[in-house]
C-alpha cells in the first residue's frame, strides 16, 4: 500500500535526499523488507542461508522459505486480478528457485534473484489475470486509506481524489521509472537490490526514483491547481 | 485453497528432494559436458579432414587463427562468463559483444588475407554451403552442452543470453572452420561464416529461453 500509506511521505521529502531503504522511514506494511525491522543483517542471514542451501545445506532452506515468503506472497498479491492465484504462483517460484538452487551464486542478494524469477513467472500469466501498474492503482482504495486518518469530510474527499490523481500519475510513469519506485516502495527492495534486479548501478537507481518522485509531485501538484 | 502451513510443508519436502542439484554437483556435471563437447567438435574435424593448408601461406593460417581464437575468447569473456552478478552481463553488453565479435571475425579473415596474393579471389566452385555445414556440425553440439551447463542460470533476458551464446560457441568453431577453409573472399566469408553463426544465434534464443531461465519449461509446484 505504498501509494496509500506512505505517498505524501516518500514524494514530498525528496528533497531530504534518498533512503537507501525506505524501511527505514518506518511506515506502510509494504514498506517493511522481507523479513521486518533488522532487515540488513536479516538479509545478510536470508542470503547466507540461501548459499548454504546452494552447497547443499537442505536444513538452510526452512530460512529461507520463512523470509521470503511473506514478502513474495505481497509481491505476487499486489501483481494478480484473481488472488486465488497467489498461492500456487508463491509455489511456483518457490520450485523454481528450488531446482535452479545450483545458480545461486555465494555471497549474491537472493530478493533480486528471487524477485526476477518471480516477474518471469508473472509474465507468463495471460494479461488480463495480470496487473500492469502494480500499485493498488486504479482504485480509491488509497485515497480511501489516506482519507481514514482525516476527520474533515471534504480533506477525506480531497485525500481520495488525490489518491487517485496519485495512482494516475504513476501509471504515467516512465517504464524504468515506475520498476524502480515499484522495487524499492512496493517491494522493499534496497537500492543496490532493485540495482541488480534492473541490471543497472546504485546511482541509476537513485537517480530513476528522484525522477519518478520529481515528476509524481509535479503531476499530483498540477492536478491539485486544476481542481482548485 | 490449501493452508499456508500445508503449502510450507509441501515446499520444504521438495526443497530436500534429491532431484535439485547443488552449486558442486552442477559444475562437475557442466565440466563433463562441455569437455565432450569440445572433444566431438574436434573429432568432426579430424574425420573431416583436419587441417588444410593448402593454397594459404602457414603464417596466414596461423594469423587468422590466432585472431579468431583472440575475438572468442573475448567474446566469451562476457557472453559465457557468469562473474559475480546474478542478473549477468546487461542486454545492450551481450548485443554489443555478440555483433562486434561477428564484425571483427569477418573484418579480420578478410582483412588479414587481402595481404597474401591472391587469398581473397574469389572461388565460384566454394560458395560457402561446406563451410556452413561444418560450423553448424562444430557448433551444434559444444552449443547445447553450453546451454544444458547453464542450465537455470539466466533469470533476465535467457533468450538473448542464450543468442549470445549460439554466437560466441559459432565464433569458436570459426576457429576450427579456419583451419580447414581457404577461402576468404567475401559472399564466401557471408555464406559459410556469418550465417552459421547467425543460425547457432537463433538456436540458442530458441532452445536457451527454455533451458536457461530458472522458469523455463514445465514447473509442477509440489503435491
Amino acid at each position: 500500500m505504498f501509494l496509500a500509506n506512505e505517498s505524501w511521505t516518500v514524494i514530498f521529502n525528496a528533497e531530504q535526499g534518498d533512503r537507501s531503504r525506505p524501511e527505514a522511514a518506518g511506515g506502510g506494511d509494504d514498506l517493511e523488507g522481507p523479513m521486518g525491522k533488522d532487515v540488513a543483517s536479516e538479509q545478510d542471514a536470508l542470503d547466507g542461508a540461501m548459499a548454504r542451501y546452494a552447497a547443499g545445506e537442505n536444513d538452510a532452506f526452512d530460512v529461507v522459505y520463512d523470509g521470503l515468503e511473506p514478502w513474495l506472497r505481497r509481491f505476487i498479491r499486489r501483481r494478480v486480478r484473481d488472488s486465488s492465484q497467489v498461492d500456487d504462483l508463491v509455489q511456483r517460484t518457490f520450485v523454481c528457485v528450488i531446482r535452479a538452487r545450483s545458480a545461486f551464486l555465494p555471497g549474491s542478494p537472493v530478493l533480486p534473484w528471487v524477485c526476477a524469477i518471480a516477474r518471469n513467472l508473472l509474465r507468463k500469466l495471460p494479461k488480463s489475470a495480470r496487473v500492469e501498474v502494480p500499485m493498488d492503482l486504479d482504485t480509491a482504495e488509497a485515497g480511501t486509506l489516506m482519507a481514514s486518518a482525516l476527520p474533515d469530510a471534504e480533506e477525506t474527499a480531497i485525500a481520495r481524489q488525490t489518491g487517485r490523481h496519485l495512482a494516475t500519475a504513476f501509471a504515467g510513469l516512465p517504464p524504468r521509472q515506475r520498476r524502480a519506485m515499484d522495487l524499492v516502495f512496493g517491494g522493499g527492495l534496497s537500492h543496490s537490490d532493485a540495482a541488480q534486479s534492473l541490471r543497472t548501478s546504485d546511482g541509476a537507481v537513485t537517480l530513476l526514483i528522484h525522477k519518478a518522485r520529481k515528476a509524481l509531485r509535479a503531476m499530483v501538484l498540477a492536478g491539485d491547481e486544476v481542481r482548485r | 485453497m490449501s493452508s499456508s502451513a500445508e503449502v510450507r510443508a509441501r515446499i520444504l519436502a521438495a526443497a530436500r528432494a534429491p532431484s535439485s542439484m547443488t552449486r558442486g554437483a552442477a559444475r562437475r556435471r557442466g565440466a563433463l559436458w562441455v569437455a565432450l563437447a569440445v572433444a566431438t567438435s574436434v573429432g568432426v574435424l579430424w574425420m573431416l579432414g583436419g587441417v588444410r593448408q593448402a593454397p594459404r601461406p602457414r603464417e596466414l593460417v596461423v594469423l587468422t587463427t590466432l585472431g579468431l581464437a583472440l575475438i572468442a575468447a573475448l567474446v566469451a569473456l562476457t557472453t559465457l562468463r557468469r562473474g559475480r552478478s546474478m542478473s549477468g552481463p546487461p542486454p545492450w553488453a551481450l548485443v554489443l559483444t555478440t555483433l562486434c565479435g561477428m564484425t571483427a571475425m569477418l573484418v579480420w579473415k578478410h582483412g588479414v588475407s587481402s595481404l597474401y596474393d591472391g587469398m581473397v579471389a574469389a572461388w565460384p566452385e566454394r560458395p560457402g554451403f561446406r563451410c556452413l555445414r561444418l560450423t553448424l556440425a562444430l557448433g551444434v553440439v559444444p552449443l547445447l552442452a553450453t546451454l544444458l551447463a547453464r542450465r537455470w542460470t539466466v533469470a533476465s533476458h535467457p533468450g538473448l543470453a542464450g543468442a549470445a551464446m549460439g554466437a560466441t560457441i559459432g565464433l569458436a568453431a570459426m576457429v576450427g572452420v579456419d583451419l580447414w577453409c581457404p577461402v576468404a573472399y567475401l559472399p564466401h566469408l557471408l555464406l559459410g561464416h556469418l550465417l552459421p553463426l547467425m543460425v547457432l544465434a537463433a538456436a540458442g534464443a530458441a532452445v536457451g529461453r527454455r533451458l536457461l531461465s530458472p522458469t523455463g519449461g514445465s514447473i509442477t509446484p509440489p503435491r
